[in-house]
């Protein structure tokens, strides 16, 4: 059995496929899968020489047998895999080698790109494994996803392994020079994602030789657990007599090894230009047993391409993605607008978080749902890991399953019901729990809090989660209610760090009720990071916290040489702050004089001074009557910037610039209207079918918006029936479609059909670098324009 | 050694920003220090992440009519183009995801920086794939054209990229409709052995390109 030699005895897999296919005939172009039906002897005397040179392993002849890279293929995939699978069983019989050797199904990336970045969903792409494997679960030995170059798509292929199947499972991703991937994961995420999956073996294979792949191989075996597998190439590929041809021979192959055969490699192969003498030479060199590796365990979490440390120094968690008591966010999750989110999730990261909280938990809205829309977004424009934030266990599994990485789950608590929803959840998808102090009554004393955490780590140790991967929330109470608790929270935060976890924290709690809150808040904060606090859940955009952090960085030594501090306060003026005493309790006064200055709201909206618009509106709004504002200055300074852009004197990046300097304003003078006030539209835009440039349709987007027009933004890639189903429900005032190719007219031109077909009687506008006047007419839009200012220009004529 | 490599980050924006103000409709001439400062600094978030690749393989006139027969034979502008020669090369280049996943981050907060750095970016997998092609030293060889002009079908590409296996050597993948992703990659062919100059007869804009209505031409930017 695999799993008594897995790490103990060094075993060999087999080398390069490829390279003997195209040795023995396989031309360019050609699909090697369909050498399984059509030249199976071919197969087996390839499988055949592996196994007499020394493999183990003997991977089948199926690297490329999804159904969608099949699709042109003379067989169905499924039936290509059943015989690779029969030839790899006949040669090891052949061999009389049944009982010794093993058979690995061999399975490559799909081809696609996963959205969001490309167009295959999550889902398909499972499914897409998951026929792989089904076919012939009883048949093989494990499993071996090989070549990887994205996270995500292997987390798709892991769980349809595990979910389908009960075969040890191997991973391999492919490195570049850089040391990462081609979406661009690391060594240490790659393994703390795929050590949270529980797979049975982590690899690197191809792109590179031995020697370039050393400092992959070398983290690898430093910094993982499970046994590794290495499969480098032949070296580099070079140009020999018109040939491509790789560099190594076996002996110099196994001499690129030197530094790393002797340090605990599990299992060792060869890929792209290998043959059966480079397994024979591996099998002659390399040592008979595998070498023990110690290595620590962390807490960690990752996003794609980032892993955070949560057990060494102080790590920002930023807490704003959370409705509670936020209205404005409230109401972007109820119209499903996630553009929101997505800003306040860019800004926290800029502002230095290392963890973003994900909380969408609101009555009436499907949480689960919602998780399943946003974290690929929010994944799609921040590179640093989530913390799923939920009550809702469906929740958070549903948002585990789609999140790219390993994820923090907050939070279980002392219950049992709820740790029993949601460790599971953690095992399964390999998450980082956050255990709240917290359990049928709130604990007020230190020995309380550290009782439930200790009965919360004992529970978690039921599902095979140890202390690494829990983190600690030792409550924090609010001190205008329960003063005493603060000292007590302080106490467990000592307690739980010297028992060796880390611990986190919702800081500003502490100071509820209080006047001053942001002094309470950064005193508490600087006590609970000598206290051992390692994840701070604060606002990083509250510059006084992320400061207090700072300061602590230097004092503890951990930001030695002073240098984040220098540069994040080289250039802060320090100002004294006078503290008067008032009888009305209006409290300390700022001594620094007004912003001042000429500048108006029309001088910046034609200057696009979007950082400063909104004092100056907030300042004109004292004087004058919002509506006056709207018509007489920002639609008259909007109107002589589109002016400017016709005749030329200004461009497109500028014109973007005024309109969302505009949009600013508008949003800070709509708060001055009742709700009686009315935009324009709604206008329906989207980018069509097949078609996926949507920068020209977000461009037409900000400036309408800036000129009061309600968008219904449909997105890219928008099928004929969803754009026909948007009509029905939003009964837009015109509707907008997009495309960049010539390709995709031709689906503008379906869903333009479509539309009519559906009585659509508003005016349907085009767009987009291909189209022109008479494409236009020809596809039986209503309008062709040119950009956006056309578009609004139009909309104005036709008085939408 | 890529003469890219030689160049400083200056320089580099210096040759590529006037064809990213064509992709604007700017006129370079006529730009702000204000604008050019700006698109400067997009410059350098782009260039933050760039991981450029490209990848190469020769192949006869005959294995590349071969590799489809459906969709090559089809189009008689591959013929036009490769007539004369015995061997092609094909190359493929991008710019890599993270370009495209900043991109993404930019427009959600700063459509017009958002503009600038898609038409940089643009303009960069271009100058890239020209330093690419000129460090093979490939001799004698026609003007590098893509599935898309004229009548090649676009097709190709998905047909070239499981071929030459690109999506696992350097990572462009199929997407839908035909397209490729990440976003800033291209494919093209030169036919070796002669030389051949770009021409505007076999693009699908011939009639209404705005370029051509100013006397100017995208190839010689």
């Amino acid at each position: 059995m695999i799993k008594d030699l897995l790490g103990k005895k060094t075993l060999f897999f087999d080398g390069g496929m490829g390279t003997q296919l195209q040795a023995n005939g396989l031309s360019v172009g050609a699909i090697p899968e369909e050498l399984n039906i059509d030249r199976p002897e071919l197969i087996v005397m390839i499988h055949e020489n592996y196994l007499k040179a020394g493999a183990d392993f003997i991977t089948t002849n199926t690297f490329g047998a999804n159904a969608h890279k099949m699709s042109r293929a003379k067989y169905p995939n499924t039936d290509m895999i059943k015989a690779a699978v029969k030839n790899a069983d006949e040669a090891r019989k052949n061999l009389g080698r049944e009982n010794d050797s093993f058979i690995a199904l061999d399975i490559g990336p799909i081809g696609e790109l996963l959205a969001p970045i490309g167009t295959l969903s999550f889902d398909d792409a499972y499914e897409l494994f998951k026929e792989q494997i089904v076919c012939v679960k009883d048949d093989i030995d494990c499993v071996i996803f090989e070549t990887f170059g994205d996270l995500y798509e292997l987390k798709a292929g892991v769980l349809a392994a595990k979910e389908n199947c009960d075969k040890p499972i191997f991973v391999s991703m492919s490195f570049d020079k850089s040391a990462r991937t081609l979406t661009g994961t690391n060594p240490e995420t790659y393994i703390n994602v795929m050590e949270g999956l529980k797979v049975s073996a982590i690899g690197v294979n191809c792109s590179l030789g031995p020697k370039e792949l050393e400092p992959v191989i070398k983290t690898l075996l430093e910094k993982s657990h499970l046994p590794v597998l290495i499969q480098p190439n032949a070296g580099l590929p070079t140009l020999r007599d018109g040939k491509t041809v790789f560099e190594l021979t076996p002996e110099s192959f196994i001499d690129a090894l030197k530094n790393v055969m002797n340090e605990g490699i599990a299992m060792i192969g060869g890929c792209c230009g290998t043959t059966p003498d480079f397994i024979k030479i591996e099998k002659e060199n390399f040592p008979v047993d595998v070498k023990e590796r110690n290595v620590p365990y962390r807490t960690a979490v990752s996003s794609s391409t980032t892993t955070v440390y949560l057990d060494e120094s102080v790590r920002v968690c930023g807490e704003r993605l959370n409705p509670t008591g936020k209205k404005k966010l409230q109401a972007a999750l109820r119209e499903e607008n996630y553009e929101m989110l997505i800003s306040e999730a860019i800004a926290q990261e800029d502002a230095g978080a290392r963890v973003l909280d994900v909380n969408v938990g609101l009555p009436g809205i499907d949480e689960a749902a919602v998780m399943r829309k946003i974290i690929p977004m929010l994944q799609e424009v921040v590179s640093i890991p989530l913390q799923i934030d939920s009550s809702n266990a469906d929740a958070i599994e549903a948002a585990c399953r789609v999140y790219n990485g390993k994820p923090l789950i907050n939070s279980v608590n002392g219950k049992d019901a709820v740790m029993e929803a949601v460790f599971p959840v953690a095992v399964k998808y390999g998450g980082v729990v956050i255990g709240l102090a917290l359990s049928e009554e709130v604990p007020k004393l230190c020995e309380e809090r550290v009782a439930i955490a200790e009965k919360i780590i004992k529970k978690a140790a039921e599902y095979g989660l140890t202390k690494k991967d829990l983190v600690i929330d030792c409550l924090t109470l609010t001190v205008s209610a329960q003063q005493a608790e603060a000292a007590e929270t302080l106490k467990a935060l000592k307690v739980v760090t010297d028992m060796g976890l880390s611990s986190t924290l919702g800081v500003s709690n502490i100071s509820f009720g209080l006047p001053n809150r942001p002094l309470i808040n950064r005193t508490f904060l600087t006590l609970a990071m000598h206290s051992g606090l390692k994840m701070p859940i604060i606002n990083p955009l509250d510059r006084s916290l992320m400061d207090c952090i700072d300061a602590f960085n230097v004092i503890s030594n951990v930001d030695v040489g002073c240098e984040q501090y220098i540069k994040n306060q080289e250039n802060v003026v320090v100002q004294t702050v006078t503290v008067t005493k008032s009888v009305s309790g209006e409290g300390a006064g700022n001594g620094t004089s007004g912003s001042g200055g000429t500048k108006d709201v029309g001088f910046c909206i034609a200057k696009g001074l979007k950082d400063e618009i909104t004092e100056i509106t907030v300042a004109e709004l004292e004087k004058t009557d919002a509506m006056v504002l709207i018509n007489e200055t920002i639609i008259p300074a909007l109107n002589k910037v589109g002016r400017d852009y016709d005749s030329g004197k200004i461009f497109l990046p500028q014109l973007i610039q005024a309109a969302e300097t505009a949009k600013v304003a508008f949003a800070e003078v709509q708060k001055h209207f009742t709700v009686s006030s009315e935009k324009k539209g709604p206008v329906i835009l989207c980018t069509v079918e097949g078609d996926i440039h949507d920068i020209g349709k977000n461009i037409v987007k900000v400036v309408c918006e800036s000129y009061g027009y309600e968008i219904i933004d449909l997105g890219k890639d928008v099928p004929v029936d969803s754009v026909v189903d948007a009509y029905k429900e939003y009964h837009p005032k015109a509707i907008g479609l997009s495309a960049l190719m010539t390709t995709t007219v031709e689906n503008m031109k379906r869903t333009i059909a479509a539309l009519r077909a559906n009585n659509c009687d508003v005016p349907i506008l085009v767009g987009g670098a291909v189209l022109t006047d008479e494409i236009a007419k020809e596809i039986n839009a209503d309008y062709f324009t040119e950009d956006a200012m056309s578009l609004v220009n139009l909309l104005k004529e036709l008085k939408i | 050694m890529h003469k890219r490599e030689e160049m400083n980050d200056k320089e580099i924006f210096n040759r590529i920003f006037p064809t990213a103000c064509r992709y604007m409709r700017v006129d370079p001439i006529k730009v702000d220090v204000e604008f050019n400062d700006k698109a400067f600094e997009a410059f350098g978030m782009l260039m933050d992440n760039v991981r450029f690749k490209g990848q190469h393989e020769f192949m006869s006139v005959k294995n590349l009519m071969g590799i489809d027969t459906e969709l090559t034979s089809q189009s008689s502008d591959l013929s036009f183009y490769l007539e004369g020669c015995k061997d092609v090369v094909i190359f493929a280049t991008t710019l890599g995801v993270n370009v495209d996943a900043f991109s993404k981050k930019l427009q959600a907060n700063d459509m017009s920086r958002a503009v600038i750095y898609d038409s940089l970016a643009s303009a960069l997998l271009e100058f890239m794939t020209d330093e690419y092609e000129e460090s093979l030293n490939l001799g004698a060889h026609t003007f590098r054209f893509a599935p898309g002009y004229g009548d090649i079908p676009i097709q190709l590409n998905y047909i070239i990229i499981d071929a030459l296996s690109i999506s696992k050597k350097i990572g462009i993948y199929k997407a839908s409709n035909n397209m490729m992703l990440p976003q800033k990659s291209m494919i093209t062919f030169c036919g070796m052995g002669k030389e051949v100059a770009p021409t505007c007869a076999h693009c699908i804009r011939l009639k209404n390109c705005s370029l051509r209505k100013d006397n100017l031409r995208c190839y010689n930017s």
